[in-house]
């Protein structure tokens, strides 16, 4: 026990020693995740505040239907997903899409509403500039069409008027009831949410996505974070361990005395990043819907029952450097098991998203049980079982490290 | 006078049988050199000795007892060095001391003990990464000895180490033999068979007892 | 000749070396896996959103016709059919799908109501857990699909209603004059800014695969910093102590090309199999170019850290920087000037558009010029 003592006292003033370097290294990969949170953030918005997304619009429409819908689409509408359409010529278009202050463009061709009044389709053509679809321009996909549905199908209508008209011999009211239909159909495209009852459930027991997303940050915070922990923990020779086997102390006292020194350094570090989410929370008053009537003090609450996860992590982590006998190897396989690790267990897309042969998987996952533990955290349910499954994957990871770390002392003569 | 005696030792890697029944004894006052080429298996022999690996057979006795089953009585009486430096880089070689020594300890011993004659004093408030490999290699000795043990196993404890640092290290290896102090040296480096006062080659797993009589040119054929 | 076969001798002691680390083999494997992996993942039922089609009557015939386009144009919702409405209502609640779309008995005539100007007559019942932004955009893509119903009826109820007072013409000579206008076909073509690329094979994708060549171009980088890693690690242990400090450049481009030539070919046919592949010389030009970029944003990287643990331990904040701010997942507008310095930015904007091939080719340049000073700064402080 002295021994034991002895060595852990050792590796905490080791910890002490490399604490700076590893908070610089903590605050700059806080900024990263800070960064990502945001760009998720204003992805999920659902205020008015949310940035319009810009499309230009290149050549005339404006003798049809379809530049009033758009008109009316873009002045009117208060759907969320605001498009903001603005014409230009295409040289501007190209050159504002390159230099990434337009996100698309449509080309409306020439002899377009020529065309849309004899009933052909003449395609608009909508430019982006991906090298491939990425989720957002996806999401403007889906939009685009159903933009194309609105549009398309409103005129078809009031072409169909129109010839009922002609060919019935009333041509007489064909430009007032061709007007009356068109506001017809701005009527209900502008209150088409009229069509639907929507009844949202608000359960209180169900996690909002910010609260499932600071949950996968967390996962992946403690993962990458793994990397500072590297020149400390990843062992070129392993002659200290032989010296303290031969005195006495056995492996798995050595890497009980690591992990513990190891959790410390992680636990100050992830305390760090707690305050400064508490002080970002204390300016700006954004808070989690799980946590609308709590204070400040109950991310401290939350940081604290988070341990066992940044414990567990600890434990793999030093299994991984056990694994590995030289810095560059040690580094890339952290990194390379934070990547996949993280995306299997939803730290980047929630797991919803995934199949569910993924989906069957991620509860067994180490870092899966880390957040569906953070996750039954914020909801305040139970954490039993996710607990019990930490606790074996902790001394798992513990038992493993210590078989790797005695072959290796092993193989040190 | 006590004796320690190794008694036939055996260890083997995958199917290949690293130490043969390997025997032999070490003296009070005696420095015993163990010769062997790259890969011959010296190193395992020390480390099996300082209860590092579990041999295949085979016992060390100290006074009746055997040291490989006593792990008490064998961390008492052993004192390893291997062939890495058993240190912790980021710490002074005052926190690496303390791993090893009790403070009031530690601070005599600076004075005028070992840690003295090893001439640790002069760089006691280097961090082990800023240190040269000498320094490293005494400092380690340092740690080592820290227990007073009856027997050293050293294992190429000058390879690469300037002429000055050699000389402290024999000076003081010279010093534990002559307060009675055993050593069980594994090297190839020429300057430490002197020290010695029986030689051994190992090869092939078998160890057998070598005169050596400072030609180095017969040694080298036989090894 | 000597230079070129010392060159070549080079290269192959060096491919050796590398390919003997388990962790750069690692490294290569995880592009294979990567697109085996991601094809697997997209084949099976997944979606953005798990929606809930429940009809009150499976008969219907309004109802199942949307239903059946909903079916058809799963985009990036994934759809479930549940004739019970309690069990739908559960998914729910359990949080097993995201929202459930309740479609009426008789819908064409609560259709027509509606369009009748009776907006009391809610069409549907739509349940949601919570509202957010992809809930939104689902509730658009419903009105879409319901629109060609919608947009008939109320170009029958006006003719019925404001043209003839309440005298229906036959369904007949209203499905003429409607069809005789019909535009067929999607309002919109997707294209690329580069004209000759086809932009309609990518809609098709999956929104698992799209970020593929996002993630295979930080692998390379990943790729470049390792070899970086590996170059230090060598320098360190005087593999070049022999090597005058100013000729050591060479050898560390010569670390970076061999690493990422092999990973450029393994990523390369990566595409190739993933479908994603565009034409031979854009992929081949580009990818060159690409790697060029990454060698000289190692290299500076590498002057700049210093040490293996710096550089080590800028690994994530570099490769997170590019996951955020290069068009992996997201297009992020803010931060451009983060952006413009991050090579995979170039690449990945450059597949479907050539201006960003010219500006990775300046932005090369640039970086040599940034290199090649700091290089000189080094040696005068040494």
């Amino acid at each position: 026990m002295t021994r034991f003592r002895i060595y852990l006292l050792a590796q905490m003033k080791r910890v002490k020693k490399a604490l700076p370097a590893v908070l610089i290294m903590t605050l700059l990969l806080t900024g990263c995740i800070a960064l990502i949170s945001k760009v998720m953030l204003i992805a999920d918005s659902s205020s008015e505040k949310k940035q319009k997304v810009q499309i230009g619009l290149v050549g005339d429409i404006s003798g049809s239907y379809l530049g009033f819908g758009i008109s009316a689409l873009q002045h009117l509408d208060s759907s969320r997903f605001a498009i903001e359409f603005i014409e230009m010529e295409e040289e501007e278009a190209r050159d504002r899409l390159n230099h990434g202050t337009l996100s698309a463009f449509v080309i409306v061709p020439e002899g377009f509403v020529e065309a849309a009044v004899r009933g052909e389709n003449m395609p608009l053509t909508y430019v982006s500039t991906s090298g491939s679809l990425r989720l957002g321009s996806m999401i403007m996909n889906e939009l685009v069409n159903t933009i194309s549905s609105l549009l398309t199908e409103s005129q078809n209508a009031i072409y169909g008027m129109q010839n009922y008209l002609v060919n019935n011999g009333m041509s007489d009211i064909y430009w007032q009831a061709t007007d009356e239909l068109y506001l017809r159909f701005l009527d209900f495209i502008l209150g088409r949410t009229s069509v639907y009852e929507l009844e949202i459930m608000c359960l209180s027991g169900n996690l909002s996505m910010i609260g499932y997303y600071l949950c996968g940050f967390t996962v992946l915070f403690l993962l990458l974070w793994g990397i500072a922990g590297s020149p400390l923990y990843i062992k070129k020779d392993h002659a200290l361990p032989a010296l303290l086997s031969s005195k006495g102390q056995n492996t798995l006292s050595q890497m009980a005395g690591e992990f513990v020194a190891y959790f410390v350094l992680m636990a100050t570090s992830f305390l760090l990043v707690i305050v400064l989410v508490a002080v970002a929370m204390g300016l700006t008053g954004f808070t989690l819907p799980e946590w609308e009537r709590e204070g400040i003090g109950i991310l401290f609450g939350f940081y604290v029952k988070m341990l066992p996860v940044a414990a567990v992590i600890c434990a793999m982590q030093l299994l991984l450097f056990e694994l590995t006998s030289d810095m560059v190897s040690g580094i890339l396989l952290q990194f390379l098991c934070a990547l996949s690790l993280g995306y299997l267990s939803g730290c980047f897309y929630p797991i919803s998203f995934f199949p569910e042969s993924i989906q069957m998987v991620q509860p067994l996952l180490p870092t899966g049980v880390a957040v569906n533990y953070g996750g039954n955290l914020l909801m305040e349910e139970s954490t039993a079982i996710e607990m019990v499954l930490l606790l074996g994957y902790l001394l798992l990871f513990l038992v493993l490290a210590t078989a790797m770390r005695k072959r290796k002392i092993a193989g040190n003569r | 006078m006590v004796i320690m005696n190794i008694v036939n030792i055996k260890k083997s890697y995958k199917k290949k049988n690293v130490l043969n029944n390997i025997t032999l004894s070490v003296e009070e006052g005696s420095c015993v050199g163990i010769l062997g080429g790259n890969g011959s298996g010296k190193s395992t022999l020390l480390s099996v000795l300082a209860g590092v690996l579990k041999p295949d057979g085979g016992s060390v006795d100290w006074m009746g007892q055997d040291l490989l089953h006593n792990k008490e009585l064998r961390t008492q009486i052993l004192g390893y060095v291997p062939q890495g430096n058993p240190l912790l880089e980021e710490l002074t070689a005052w926190d690496n001391l303390l791993l090893w020594y009790d403070k009031n300890t530690l601070k005599q011993e600076l004075e005028s003990g070992v840690l003295a004659m090893l001439g640790i004093p002069e760089f006691i408030k280097v961090p082990v990464n800023k240190m040269s490999g000498g320094m490293k290699k005494r400092l380690s000795i340092g740690c080592v000895v820290a227990a007073n043990p009856k027997v050293l196993l050293l294992d190429e404890p000058s390879a690469a180490l300037d002429l000055v640092c050699k000389e402290r290290i024999y000076n003081y290896l010279k010093d534990y033999k002559q307060q009675g102090g055993r050593i069980l040296l594994a090297t190839h480096d020429v300057q430490e068979l002197d020290l010695c006062d029986k030689w051994y080659i190992l090869k092939n797993g078998f160890l057998t007892p070598y005169e050596y009589d400072g030609n180095v040119h017969h040694l080298v054929g036989k090894l | 000749m000597n230079g070129f076969r010392k060159m070549l001798l080079c290269y192959f002691m060096l491919s050796k070396r590398l390919l003997k680390k388990n962790t750069f083999l690692l490294l290569l494997c995880a592009i294979p896996l990567l697109v085996v992996g991601m094809q697997v993942v997209s084949k099976q039922d997944s979606g953005m959103l798990t929606i809930v089609l429940c009809q009150e009557n499976p008969e219907d015939s309004l109802s199942s016709k949307i239903v059946e386009d909903l079916l058809r144009n799963r985009g990036i919702i994934n759809y479930q059919v549940i004739d019970d409405g309690e069990e739908a209502y559960r998914e729910v609640v359990s949080g097993r799908a995201d929202a459930a779309w309740f479609f009426p008995d008789e819908m064409q005539k609560q259709l027509d109501m509606y369009t009748a100007g009776n907006y009391d007559a809610k069409l549907l019942h739509i349940v949601e857990r919570e509202d957010n932004v992809a809930l939104q955009l689902s509730r658009e893509k419903l009105y879409g699909s319901m629109y060609s119903h919608v947009s008939y009826s109320i170009y029958r109820n006006y003719i019925t209603y404001e043209l003839l007072d309440g005298v229906a013409p036959s369904e007949d000579i209203l499905l003429e004059n409607f069809e005789a206008a019909r535009v067929e076909g999607d309002l919109f073509e997707f294209a690329y800014a580069n004209e000759k690329d086809d932009a309609s094979e990518a809609v098709g994708e999956s929104y698992l695969t799209t970020p593929l060549r996002g993630m295979l171009a930080l692998v390379i980088v990943l790729c470049g910093l390792a070899a970086a890693m590996y170059y230090l690690q060598d320098e360190r242990n005087g593999v070049f102590a022999r090597v005058p400090l100013d000729g050591r450049k060479k050898y560390f481009y010569a670390y970076e090309f061999t690493a990422m030539i092999y990973a450029g070919i393994a990523v390369l046919i990566a595409l190739l199999c993933s479908g994603i592949f565009t034409r031979a010389i854009v992929e081949f030009r580009n990818m060159a170019l690409f790697i060029l970029a990454t060698s000289v944003f190692c290299s500076i990287a590498t002057k700049l850290c210093g040490k293996i643990q710096r550089l080590g331990t800028s690994i994530p904040i570099l490769m997170l920087l590019m996951f955020v701010l290069c068009p992996v997942f997201f297009e992020v507008k803010s931060m451009k000037w983060i952006q413009y310095l991050l090579p995979p930015f170039y690449y990945l904007n450059s597949i479907h558009n050539d201006f960003f091939l010219y500006r990775m080719l300046v932005y090369c340049v640039a970086l040599i010029v940034v290199d090649f000073v700091l290089e000189k700064l080094i040696q005068t402080k040494q």
